[in-house]
């Protein structure tokens, strides 16, 4: 067995595999396209599903995430990060921007946020601790202060921006950012992430 | 004011930078800043972690959909002509392990001479058996019947499988495996109507496929929790069993 150096990468759903695939996929190959769905579409739908909230724009938003896989996958830099990161980064980016159109056109719910900030955020940060799969995830979760957790929770399974969780918060923006910043490199380190 | 844009690479990394200036302006600093050009990096890799930990699998017509989708859909290139080569990271942090096994072999080489022989063929042996899984994983990736199949283990974690009838091997990937107390271990399982048959240990936490054969296409693949060194016959219920197809 090859030495294992440190945590898994990325504790990515099949870490080479993934770098392999998507490696094949780049070079038009179908059936590489093909494992890799099976392999990320999960992760990606859930995340999506996360952010967006809304079940059919969910579905919309992972079908562009994967013909974007599909479409990009040569643009992946192997020496810049495994695949599996590069793929949860296009995806979150994705959903985020699709949920913040969302908004702006019905500013209603920011509105509403604002009125009620407890109501606006408990339930999501709540459903997404109670489905979290991955025990290590919950546990370091866990280690966070109260605020890392709800702005780290808010921005990245919100998608809000960190002005938009300052205000759900009640905090200024600028202890919300270095908060945020806090918590991804308590989560960082508890999770041995090696980048 | 420098040190301002320092704290937003946690509002960066998750794209929690609304204002489109103010994201501009961060790049523009994180194209000069190499400490926060790795905290990006490292914070995405972070926070990919948090969205593995929701996977949900979409609803079933999506896949055919998008496979239809991608005949219309024409690639991008890669973009070329990268000037000299990649710049070696910081602090020789761990790569992935392809690269590094690549580069352990010419450091191998170079050790006959400067380091004792037993070490240099310790080493080499090391290298082999990368290369040798390295090997078995593309024949079974690459081979025509290749199917597979991913689950997500009772208890928390996600197992994913490739197998090939013709190349007769499964792979298997996991991620996010509960840690066992050293008194116990995963424990791979081909199964089929003749009964369970082990197909080796399964360490919780690795970066690396496991490949395992004899794989059949009546065979489906478990896992369960066993006393450490592993068990003959599986003595608990399978925390996934998985049917490629
Ligand atoms: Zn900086």
């Amino acid at each position: 067995m090859p030495t294992g150096t440190g945590p898994p990468d990325n504790g990515t759903v099949s870490g080479q595999v993934v770098d392999h695939l998507l490696g094949r996929t780049a070079r038009g190959d179908e059936r590489a396209f093909e494992r890799l769905y099976d392999a990320v579409a999960a992760p990606v739908h859930g995340l999506v599903r996360r952010v967006v909230r809304d079940p059919a724009i969910a579905e919309e938003v992972t079908q562009e995430v994967m013909l974007e896989l599909w479409r990009s996958a040569a643009r992946h830099d192997p020496d810049r990060g495994g695949a599996m990161t590069w793929i949860m980064t296009i995806a979150h980016r994705r959903a985020v921007d699709r949920v913040r159109r969302e908004r702006s056109s019905g500013e209603r719910e920011a509105r509403a946020a604002r009125r009620d900030p407890v109501a606006a955020h408990d339930p999501v940060a709540d459903r997404v601790e109670a489905r979290l799969d991955y025990e290590r995830v919950r546990r370091c979760l866990r280690t966070l202060t109260p605020l890392q957790h709800e702005t780290v929770t808010l921005a990245y399974y919100g998608g809000h921006t960190y002005r938009e969780v300052a205000e759900l918060v009640g905090a200024p923006p600028n202890t919300v950012r270095t908060r945020m910043r806090d918590g991804i490199i308590r989560l960082r380190d508890c999770l041995g992430v090696e980048g | 004011m420098t040190d301002d844009l320092h704290t937003l690479s946690g509002a960066y990394a998750m794209d929690a930078i609304g204002d489109t200036e103010e994201r501009r302006r961060f790049e523009s600093h994180l194209a000069r800043c190499e400490t926060c050009a790795t905290e990006v990096h490292e914070f995405r890799a972070t926070t990919a972690r948090l969205g593995l930990a929701a996977a949900e699998p979409p609803p079933p017509g999506l896949r055919d959909r998008v496979l239809a989708d991608i005949r219309h859909v024409r690639q991008l290139p890669p973009v070329t002509a990268r000037p000299s080569p990649a710049p070696e990271r910081p602090k020789g942090r761990p790569r992935r392990w392809r690269r590094a096994a690549t580069a352990a072999l010419v450091g191998a080489a170079c050790l006959v001479t400067a380091v004792s022989v037993t070490q240099a063929i310790r080493e080499r042996q090391r290298v082999d058996r990368a290369e040798e899984t390295s090997r078995a994983v593309a024949s079974v990736l690459s081979a025509p019947d290749a199917r597979s199949a991913t689950g997500l283990a009772r208890g928390g974690g996600t197992i994913t499988i490739i197998a090939s009838g013709a190349a007769g091997r499964v792979v298997v990937t996991t991620s996010g495996l509960r840690a066992l107390p050293s008194s116990k271990t995963y424990q791979l399982w081909l199964v089929n109507d003749s009964g369970p048959r082990s197909a080796g240990l399964l360490p919780a936490d690795r970066t690396r496929p496991v490949v395992a054969g004899t794989w059949r296409p009546s065979d489906r693949v478990g896992v369960t929790i066993e006393p450490a060194g592993g068990s003959v016959r599986p003595t608990t219920t399978p925390l996934v069993l998985l049917n490629p197809t």
